[in-house]
Formats: structure tokens, C-alpha cells, sequence
């Protein structure tokens, strides 16, 4: 974490669509690799990996492929994910003709479109076709193991103090996965929403070349260099750029990515910095491994 | 060299006690080198400073906005204050803002001039105001008596700096500021090889044992959940140190510039005492 007075980058803001890319993916990773893995890297803490889920909170609602409908079902899977990981019994997981018909009645789907909402949750990795003979479909392994010992709180009773976070690590481990997932297996239609990835742009904008560390002020001239970029040098219409501009920060600061504010500046959580960093890392490496094969 | 982590901090006093004042050193180095912002997490912390009067924080804000004014119009006669001048207080407790001014005198903040007037010394001029003095223009605060905008921003870092700067001085600390860095303790650790590391959460069970910890000094033993534990989660609380409670999750400049910082100079301590031969 260094401060000064770091014009943005305009390395990182070309690139901004890969790096943003190279970090969704790095956090799914880690996040994974900490909570299922135990094995630490960038998040030196099991805590630090909640924390840095809970900054996405609730994307999920406002994905382009979740609509109301599809949103019940994914509710209603995590719900089972929670029940199946306190009681210990696997074949919770397994979703029989039963359950679909269901579905079907409590949130009047159309039997005939049922495919058409339960489509995303193949895409994106959290349903997959079910090995044992007598049920149709199962929750996948990776997605279970994410969101089991969060989903907990759910049927397990905590304290008044735990629940609501909980409740807010929950919608952003089920963010994070759709996003990263559809990332990962490289999904047709656009995954990551546009205001996250101007969030993550005005952040990639401190970048430092020299030490690749990330300032943790977003000050106001970045800011503005950055819409300036946006808005003169991309050519985005003025009014979308402003749609854009407000939904990522009222993002931000909703998620207390934006810690607090500043004289000449906003203050940015340092676990979402630092996953910006190793993002950064990744792409370098991989542009000098494709250099190499050139 | 062993490791310097939490579990040797909290659990003697005296490694405690010289932790916390080493944090509030790094707190004033980092302000002395530019990020006034670190002195907002401080506000507050003079009202429960032991022998301390509670008019010195009004009156040292005062001075110190009046002196940046000042330092940059270049109008000496701002580094004056008289009795009269000080806002925020009714004419017949003269007597309080007097008393704030011998302190003042005695901790070698400000020089006498008369009964009625003190001057900020030079050495606090350079080592503060030059600092704080563009801050102070560019928000453009001005010296009101204590009205409900003291407790917004720019206010708070002048507030915090008057108390890091008393705390400093006086070599005394509150003990729930000593109890808040034992609790905040956990989020960084020396490794044998003299590196510091950080996280920015801490895990429940560490805050626990930390807390436990404390609570069987017996510096602290009396009244410790119902005084000094509370009163150390409300300043973390009020100050936005706490940025989440659960997972506890701990402002990052706090850690880069307070926590940081002290963990290194403890571990330059603990070396040279080995080297020297001393019990550490």
C-alpha cells in the first residue's frame, strides 16, 4: 500500500478489460483456495477471504442472466447447500423430479420454460446432471464447498451480531462464483456487470509502475482522469459514462469498499487493493509468457 | 529471533504499555511526514487521558487553527492567544481557559507572555503547523466554539492531532487506548526473520485471547470489561477503526501507519536489548 501523487495509469486503464478479467479470477481462486484448500496466499485468513467476498455483495441481483425467478431458485439451492452442510447429509444436494415440480408451483414457472430458468445455473456452475439413477440433477462440488459453511447461519442459530454479515458474505460468495465462473469457462454474453468493472478501473488507475503496487487513496484528479479517459479518449457517450460512474460508486461504498472519505480523496479497503495487485500480476505474467511463445 | 506476535504483547504489562506508545509515535511520524488523515482516527481520545484538563483539547484546537491562519499569511500575531479570544466558552470561566494555558506551558507547548497571553512555540510550529497549515486553508476551517460540525471531518484531524500531540507529550496514555492496540494487535506479527507481516481481519478467537489476555493484568484487572473494554470499543467504534464487525475487519491506513510501523520498532527494541545483553 503506497500513496502519492500517482497520475492514473494509462497502462492499466488501456488494459483495463483484461486485468479486470485476470483480478475476478484471481479472487475467485484464492477465496477457493482458502476456504476449500486452506491454503494461503494473498488472503492470509479465512476471515480475510469472507471479507473480501462481502465486497460483492449482492451483484448477483443485479446480473444482465438473474432475473426474479432464476434469483428463487438460486435462493433456494443455497438454502439447501446450508441444511445439507449441518446435518452432514450429501444427498440433500441431489435434486429429485419431486423438487422441480416444486419449483414449478411455488414460483409459478411455466412448466414448459422451466429449462430457461434453470439454464444460468448450469452455465455458471452451480447445477450439473446428477450420477445416481433416481434424481435428475445435483449442486456441484465447488459451488457446495464455497457456500456450505456460510449458509450455516441459515439454519444453525448465531448471535444477532453474526447473522446480518452473514447474511452479506452469503449474496457475495453467490457473486463472486457467477461472476468468476463465467468468467472462467469464458461465457458468450458480457458476465462482469459494467459498473464493477468501472469500479475496479478507477481502482487499477493507481496503479505505480515501478514498484506494481496500488494506491489505496483514490484521489479526486484520478477520478477525474479517469472519466476524462472514459469519456474523451474511449469515446462513451457522456450520459451512459454518468449512469455508469454513479452505480459504481453507489456500489462502492455500499460494499465499504470506499472505507471513508478524505480531504482530497476516498480511502479504499485494503484487502480489495491487494486482490488488484495479484490481478495485475497475473496478466503481466501471462503477457510475458505469450511474448515468450511468440 | 523468536517471534513478536500478539501473544507476547498482551500479556505482560510492560510490553503493552511500550507498544501502545510506540504506536502513538508512528502515529506522529506519519503525520510529521504528510498523511494528516491518520490524526482522525485519534478524536477524542484527550477526554480520557488521566490528569488532563478537558479545556486544553478546545483551547490547543483553537491555537493550533489560529496558527495556521498564521503561518500562512505570515501574521505573527496569530501565534498569540489571549484569554478573551477563545471561543467556546462563557465569560465567567476565564479561570478554566487559564488553567488550560499553564498546562499548555508546562507540557512546552507555548511560552508565557503575560498573565492573559501564551505563544505557541517555534519547535511546535515547525514539527505541526507547518504541516497542518495547508489542510487548514484548503477545508477552510475556522476556530468556532464547539458547535455539532466539530464532530465532521476536518475537524476530527485537528482534534486528534491536538490529542496525539498532548499524549505525546504528557507520556501518559489512556488506558483504553492501551486496552483498544492490545485488541488490535493481532492483525500484524514479526517472523524470525525480522519481517512484519499484516492482515487486515482478525479472527474471532484471536480477539478473544487477546481480550483474555488483558484482562488478567493486573494494571487492568479492575474494571476491566465494565471500563476499560468498553470504552476501547466505543473510541475504535466512533473513530471508524472497526470498519466491520464480523469478520472484524480493521481500517487499512490504521494498520499501514499506526500498527505497522510499531511492530518494526518494537522488533529494533527487543534486538538491541538481546545485542546489549538485557533482558528484553
Amino acid at each position: 500500500m503506497i500513496t502519492g501523487n500517482i497520475r492514473a495509469n494509462l497502462w492499466a486503464l488501456k488494459h483495463h478489460n483484461d486485468i479486470v478479467k485476470e483480478t475476478v479470477l484471481a479472487t475467485l481462486e484464492e477465496i477457493e483456495n482458502v476456504i476449500t484448500n486452506k491454503r494461503f496466499g494473498v488472503l492470509r485468513d479465512v476471515s480475510e477471504a469472507y471479507v473480501l467476498a462481502s465486497k460483492f455483495e449482492d451483484l448477483v441481483y443485479r446480473h444482465p442472466y438473474f432475473r426474479k425467478k432464476h434469483i428463487n431458485i438460486l435462493s433456494a439451492i443455497i438454502d439447501r447447500c446450508g441444511e445439507a452442510y449441518s446435518k452432514s447429509n450429501y444427498n440433500l444436494l441431489y435434486i429429485s423430479e419431486n423438487v422441480l415440480s416444486e419449483w414449478v408451483n411455488s414460483f409459478k414457472i411455466d412448466p414448459a420454460h422451466l429449462n430457461h430458468y434453470l439454464d444460468p445455473l448450469f452455465v455458471f456452475g452451480i447445477l450439473q446432471r446428477s450420477d445416481q439413477p433416481n434424481y435428475v440433477y445435483r449442486i456441484t462440488d465447488e459451488f457446495f464447498r464455497l457456500m456450505g459453511p456460510v449458509a450455516l447461519a441459515l439454519v444453525r442459530s448465531t448471535t444477532l451480531e453474526e447473522f446480518p454479515q452473514m447474511m452479506s458474505i452469503v449474496s457475495g460468495l453467490a457473486s463472486i462464483y457467477v461472476v468468476g465462473v463465467g468468467t472462467r469457462r469464458s461465457v458468450s454474453v458480457p458476465t462482469i456487470p459494467r459498473f464493477l468493472r468501472a469500479s475496479m478501473a478507477y481502482t487499477l488507475a493507481g496503479l505505480d509502475g515501478h514498484t506494481m503496487k496500488i494506491d489505496s487513496i483514490l484521489k479526486i484528479h484520478r477520478v477525474n482522469d479517469v472519466d476524462s479517459y472514459f469519456v474523451r479518449d474511449r469515446g462513451l457517450p457522456v450520459e451512459l459514462w454518468r449512469s455508469i460512474r454513479t452505480q459504481a460508486f453507489s456500489f462502492m461504498v455500499r460494499n465499504k469498499i470506499i472505507e471513508r472519505g478524505m480531504s482530497d480523496g476516498y480511502e479504499l479497503s485494503s484487502v480489495w487493493v491487494r486482490i488488484h495487485e495479484e490481478g495485475v500480476k497475473r496478466y503481466v505474467r501471462r503477457l510475458l509468457k505469450y511474448r515468450r511463445m511468440i | 529471533m523468536s517471534k513478536i506476535n500478539f501473544r507476547v504483547i498482551t500479556r505482560k504489562w510492560v510490553h503493552l504499555r511500550r507498544f501502545a506508545e510506540l504506536t502513538v509515535e508512528s502515529a506522529l511520524n506519519s503525520i510529521k511526514s504528510g498523511y494528516i488523515d491518520t490524526a482522525s482516527l485519534y478524536s477524542g481520545l484527550q477526554y480520557q487521558l488521566p490528569g488532563t484538563l478537558r479545556s486544553v483539547e478546545k483551547v490547543f484546537s483553537y491555537a493550533l487553527i489560529e496558527a495556521s491562519y498564521g503561518y500562512v499569511n505570515k501574521d505573527l500575531d496569530r501565534y498569540k492567544i489571549e484569554v478573551d479570544r477563545v471561543p467556546g466558552f462563557e465569560p465567567y470561566e476565564r479561570n478554566k481557559v487559564k488553567w488550560a494555558f499553564e498546562s499548555l506551558v508546562k507540557l512546552g507547548i507555548a511560552d508565557t507572555v503575560d498573565t492573559n497571553t501564551i505563544r505557541i512555540r517555534p519547535a511546535v510550529i515547525d514539527s505541526m503547523v507547518r504541516i497542518l497549515a495547508p489542510f487548514v486553508v484548503k477545508t477552510g476551517i475556522q476556530p468556532t466554539g464547539l458547535t455539532l460540525s466539530d464532530t465532521v471531518y476536518p475537524y476530527r484531524v485537528i482534534r486528534g492531532i491536538s490529542s496525539i500531540y498532548v499524549m505525546h507529550r504528557n507520556n501518559k496514555l489512556p488506558k483504553c487506548y492501551i486496552v483498544a492496540t492490545g485488541l488490535v494487535s493481532p492483525v500484524g506479527e514479526v517472523d524470525a526473520n525480522g519481517r512484519v507481516k499484516t492482515k487486515s481481519t482478525i479472527d474471532r478467537s484471536e480477539w478473544d485471547e487477546a481480550r483474555y489476555n488483558m484482562a488478567l493484568i493486573k494494571k487492568l484487572r479492575t474494571g476491566f470489561e465494565s471500563e476499560h473494554y468498553l470504552k476501547a470499543l466505543g473510541f475504535m467504534i466512533e473513530n471508524g477503526i472497526i470498519v466491520r464487525t464480523y469478520p472484524i475487519e480493521i481500517l487499512g491506513s490504521f494498520i499501514e501507519r499506526v500498527i505497522k510501523p510499531a511492530y518494526e520498532q518494537y522488533y529494533r527494541i527487543v534486538a538491541r536489548k538481546r545485542l546489549e545483553g538485557l533482558k528484553p
